[in-house]
């Protein structure tokens, strides 16, 4: 029952947003796509649902073409960044509104039976009594949420709904919402433009660049394996640092590294398939940098500034002009404008085509998918 | 089922077409016509449009509509936004403003010439009743100065309140938080209307003032009741030698392309005024 | 740059009325002088109402503000030389950024010549230069808000910069860049700041000390590592830190003539502090640990009793870091643990966790207890 979309094509104006999107979306998974904004995540969420048409291309549900069929006539429900209730009904009235309106003539008790049951779901059963305007941002969202499921529509389009509500709420909301979905038949296609809310929830992530989905993988593929630069650089917390660097082979023995400039070095054993003198793209996350005890670094970029929030310290660098980001699981008390010393592990490096931009090798920890 | 959105843009193109294309091609036909009753119309080009605009009648017209456009605009804009400012923003003053305030705009036009013309009336007026009192001797048929204020006076009188309902509406839509901005920042009640009331207003102004441009340039039956273009041809505007020329003096071709020119005017000031109030103090330099 | 104190404030919208509402009650609050300092709290807590009252645009129905010592609660906000950026960027959109930032200058009859020096030092540091003669309206609302915060620093005698919410309208990936160059503006110029938010992230990075409050209450004002490390009261536990603290209900059992912390069949051991402060006639207990203080395990510790049983219920991948979701075996008590990224765990495994007891924290009717 998942989703089918072949060669999808959308411009406004001279803009060309959707530019030959093909994608397969499996059923019944939690499915991100993830852009920065006006990337064109909101049309391409609106031409799946129905709402908008696209310029060319074609989408399928379960096989069926559905360039005919309005969306009135599709099992969908949609979810905005808006929390938009009827303002007038209560919670309760709000969640029986879709089976009231809809062909199939539910009874009283029906509606009764399923507002009880996505409200307790939803865990807004304590306030089915009162009105939109009387409950807080989240449980207006949730309301929102449940009026969309109540009719157990087969896919559900949720469009950046996390981005208005106050972090307390969005986490808990992240940590809910993989639960409920990962329990219901319905597949869940959601556009966000924040990394960390489709890593937290999602089973599959698609990243949209320049108009197409250029990676589409389980959650834990495309985040371990990242087979492109864009997505690389934006699918993390902080995301993945990115150095330009030359592979050296030591003149005197086997050993190589990776040149940055004269003074930085970094150690490359067990990368033997890519060639010496070769230009790439080193790749390595902010967790995987060590602070250096003994003095000896792979790489002493200059610390802008620390942001410690809770246990965790970002340590924001600059690395010849280039941010770096590094994250430690404790709070650190470090000099501003100094260089910091830090150790690399090879076994979890990146390693990038220059020119192509796509992953051309791995460290050994790095965990491989097939 | 395909989705064909243009469907729902018919009515709105069946309606446009009926009330304005039609009729507008019709003029356009007529106006190149020689129309008199009892003979056959007959082709004459442009004729009648060279034919109008030699007139001296025509051009005395456009020159007072001008004038008369131009005082309207110049009271009625600030005035109506005085008062939309000077309105209470809440409370029970505000529905009793509204209410007061939109008495004079549900008034039909020849309604309000017939109001003003039994006020203004030399035997019975209260107006000239008035004027005598404080000495002054009021003469709407005869004084051309009484009559062009009076008739400027009731179009302020009429009118006046759009704007101020157009600029409250404006003003209520102005975030607070400017004017606290403006507090913190030391700004002097003056420089706060200059650079947060009246720039916030910008939109909401272009709109009074092509209502109003348009609408004074069209007015018609309220002086035609009042003082019936006169005295002499002092109050004519262009609506009422149109419609002479037409009706009046039977000479449709010629009407018709008196309303051709008449509403090319109207067009062509609209724009230009709609233009430089757009651009109007949009990120001028760090002036003072 | 000043000391700001507020003292006894009360606020009462509507008073008198059927719409009546307390939206501030007994809040005490000094800022000290040249200080970043945030206000904290969930949607409707009174941190707006509070920054309204500390700049002069509110009236309190009760208590004082102090500038420096002295008094103003009654001055209007222009006689309080304090600046306020707003949610969304207010800008004066008929003149250029150079207008913007001279506007209270000029209104305050600066010559022309220290307008340009002072507009010049802003610019530098803001990083406007580029953009002094353009208009305001092309701009965007990362550059217009960075315009904002220059008018509000711009003036020499500036006491003091109110945030209230400043960060709504940033796009999530420019948030980073703008709160980083007000960061450096506040210490350039030693100002004392309050930046209001309900984002904690907001608040800890920018500021050395947060004011949390809720209910119109003020609950804790303290550095944002004393909030994360000994919070006040279960509420700041859960508030502080993504995701919260812990906050397991627990019993007291007699054990050795001395109180033990409980959880279904589990016991938990605790810092000999909190031994000691604990009383049997205690009901209503929480166990407070931070998830990044819970030790997890895969292998069986054997007998080491230290350890309690779980099972993995949820696995999600939080701020770089992977937050467990387990259900301590034979209770419906579920705990969440921080482990790396790379950490490969599924759901429904068992594994093992330790609460050390040094981390952990102790709470008696919400309250934190400390050492007797």
């Amino acid at each position: 029952m998942g989703i089918r979309v072949e060669n999808l094509c959308k411009s406004f104006g001279t803009e060309q947003v959707l530019d030959g999107i093909t994608l397969d979306i499996t059923d019944r998974s939690f499915f991100s796509v993830v852009a920065p904004t006006g990337a064109g995540k909101t049309t391409l969420l609106r031409i799946l649902a129905g709402i908008e048409s696209a310029d060319a291309g074609t989408v399928y549900y379960d096989g069926t073409e559905m360039s005919d069929v309005a969306v009135q006539d599709r099992s969908v429900g949609m979810v905005y960044q808006e929390f938009i209730n009827y303002p007038s009904l209560t919670v309760r009235e709000n969640l029986a509104s879709p089976l009231q309106v809809s062909d199939e003539n539910y009874s009283a008790e029906e509606i009764e039976r399923r507002v009880q049951e996505t409200a307790e779901m939803l865990k807004i059963d304590h306030i089915l009594n009162n009105l939109p305007e009387e409950v807080s941002g989240g449980e207006a969202q949730r309301t929102a949420i449940s009026r969309a499921l109540i009719k157990e529509p087969d896919y559900l389009f949720m469009d950046e709904p996390l981005a208005n509500l106050d972090y307390k709420l969005r986490e808990q909301l992240r940590s809910d919402f993989e639960r409920l979905f990962s329990e219901q038949d319905t597949t869940v296609i959601y556009a966000t433009p924040q990394a960390g809310d489709a890593l937290a929830m999602s089973t599959h992530i698609g990243f949209l660049h320049d108009g197409t989905i250029i990676q589409k993988a389980l959650r834990d593929e495309i985040y371990y394996r990242p087979r492109y630069l864009p997505v690389a650089e934006y699918l993390g917390e902080p995301p993945m640092n990115i150095v330009p660097v030359t592979l050296v082979q030591e003149p005197t023995s086997t050993d190589r590294h990776f040149e940055v400039d004269d003074d930085t070095r970094i150690p490359a054993p067990g990368f033997d398939s890519l060639s010496p003198d070769q230009e790439y793209h080193l790749g390595f996350r902010p967790q995987d940098m060590q602070l250096s005890d003994s003095g000896e670094a792979s790489i002493a970029p200059t610390l802008s500034f620390v942001e410690t929030v809770g246990s965790t310290s970002t340590l924001h660098m600059d690395f010849q002009g280039q941010e770096i980001y590094a994250l430690h699981p404790d709070p650190v008390h470090l000099e501003t404008d100094t260089s910091i010393p830090f150790v690399l592990d090879p076994q979890k490096f990146y390693v990038y085509d220059s020119e192509a931009g796509d992953l051309i090798a791995t460290g050994s920890n790095i965990p491989s998918f097939s | 089922m395909k989705q064909r959105p243009w469907l729902f843009l018919l009515p709105a193109l069946l309606l446009v077409s009926i009330s304005a294309f039609i009729p507008l091609i019709t003029v356009m036909n007529y106006s190149q016509l020689t129309l008199l009753p009892g003979t056959e119309p007959y082709f004459s080009g442009l004729e009648n449009f060279v034919a109008i605009l030699e007139d001296e009648a025509f051009r005395a017209a456009l020159g007072r509509q001008v004038i008369f456009s131009f005082l309207v605009l110049i009271t009625e804009i600030p005035l109506g936004l005085g008062l939309a400012m000077a309105m209470p923003k809440e409370g029970p003053g505000v529905g009793l403003s509204l209410v007061l305030l939109g008495i004079p705009l549900l008034i039909p036009w020849n309604v309000v010439g017939i109001i003003w013309r039994v006020f203004t009336r030399s035997d019975i007026g209260v107006l000239p009743a008035a004027f005598d009192w404080f000495g002054y001797s009021y003469e709407i048929s005869s004084s051309t100065f009484d009559a062009w204020w009076t008739v400027l006076a009731m179009d302020i009188w009429h009118w006046t309140p759009l704007v101020v309902l157009i600029c409250y509406a404006g003003i209520q839509a102005i975030p607070e938080e400017y004017y606290m901005a403006a507090k913190i920042d030391r700004a002097s009640p003056w420089k706060t209307f200059r650079y947060v009331t009246l720039p916030n207003l910008r939109g909401v102004l272009i709109i009074a003032v092509l209502l109003r441009l348009m609408d004074s340039f069209k007015i018609y039956a309220e002086p035609f009741v009042l003082t019936g273009g006169g005295p002499g041809s002092s109050t004519t505007f262009l609506s009422t030698y149109t419609s002479r020329m037409a009706i009046g003096g039977f000479q449709m071709g010629r009407g018709a392309a008196t309303s051709l020119i008449y509403f090319f005017i109207v067009i062509l000031i609209s724009f230009v005024i709609y233009i430089v109030m757009l651009n109007l103090g949009q990120g001028a330099g760090g002036d003072q | 740059m000043a000391e700001i104190e507020v003292r006894d404030i009360r606020h009462v919208y509507d008073a008198g009325t059927a719409d009546e509402t307390v939206a501030i009650d007994d809040v005490d609050l000094t800022l000290q002088d040249g200080t970043a300092n945030a206000l904290l709290g969930p949607s409707g807590c009174g941190k707006t109402t509070l920054l309204q009252i500390i700049s002069g645009l509110l009236q309190p129905t009760e208590g004082q503000v102090l500038i420096d010592g002295e008094d103003v609660t009654a001055k209007p906000p222009a006689e309080r030389d304090i600046a306020q950026v707003f949610q969304f960027p207010v800008i004066y959109d008929s003149m250029d950024v150079y207008g913007n930032l001279a506007f209270p200058l000029r209104n305050g009859g600066v010559p022309e010549a220290e307008i340009e020096e002072r507009i010049q030092k802003i610019a530098d540091l803001l990083e406007l230069n580029d953009i002094l003669h353009s208009s305001p309206s092309n701009l965007g609302p990362e550059l217009n808000q960075l315009v904002a915060l220059g008018r509000g620093i711009i003036r020499a005698d500036t006491s003091a910069i109110l945030f209230d919410e400043p960060m709504t309208d940033v796009e999530p990936a420019r948030k980073l860049t703008i709160r980083r160059r007000v960061k450096e503006a506040q210490k350039e110029f030693d100002i004392t700041a309050l930046y209001v938010t309900h984002d904690q992230h907001e608040a800890l990075t920018f500021a050395e000390k947060v004011a949390i409050m809720r209910d119109g209450r003020l609950v804790q004002y303290d550095t944002g590592e004393n909030l994360y490390e000994n919070p006040v009261n279960t509420f700041i536990g859960h508030f502080i830190g993504s995701p919260g603290m812990n906050l397991l209900g627990c019993g007291l059992t007699k054990e050795n003539g001395a109180p033990h912390a409980q959880i279904g069949p589990h016991a938990i051991s605790v810092s000999d502090d909190i031994h000691h402060a604990m009383d049997l006639s205690w009901t209503d207990c929480h166990i407070g640990i931070r998830p990044s203080s819970v030790t997890v395990q895969v292998a069986d510790p054997q007998d080491d009793t230290h350890y309690i049983p779980a099972t993995v219920s949820q696995v999600e991948m939080v701020g770089g870091y992977q937050i467990l979701t387990a259900r301590l075996d034979d209770t419906d008590v579920e705990v969440k643990a921080r482990v790396a990224h790379d950490y490969m765990i599924d759901e429904d495994v068992s594994i093992w966790l330790r609460f050390p007891p040094d981390t952990i924290q102790f709470f008696h009717e919400e309250e934190a207890v400390h050492a007797p």
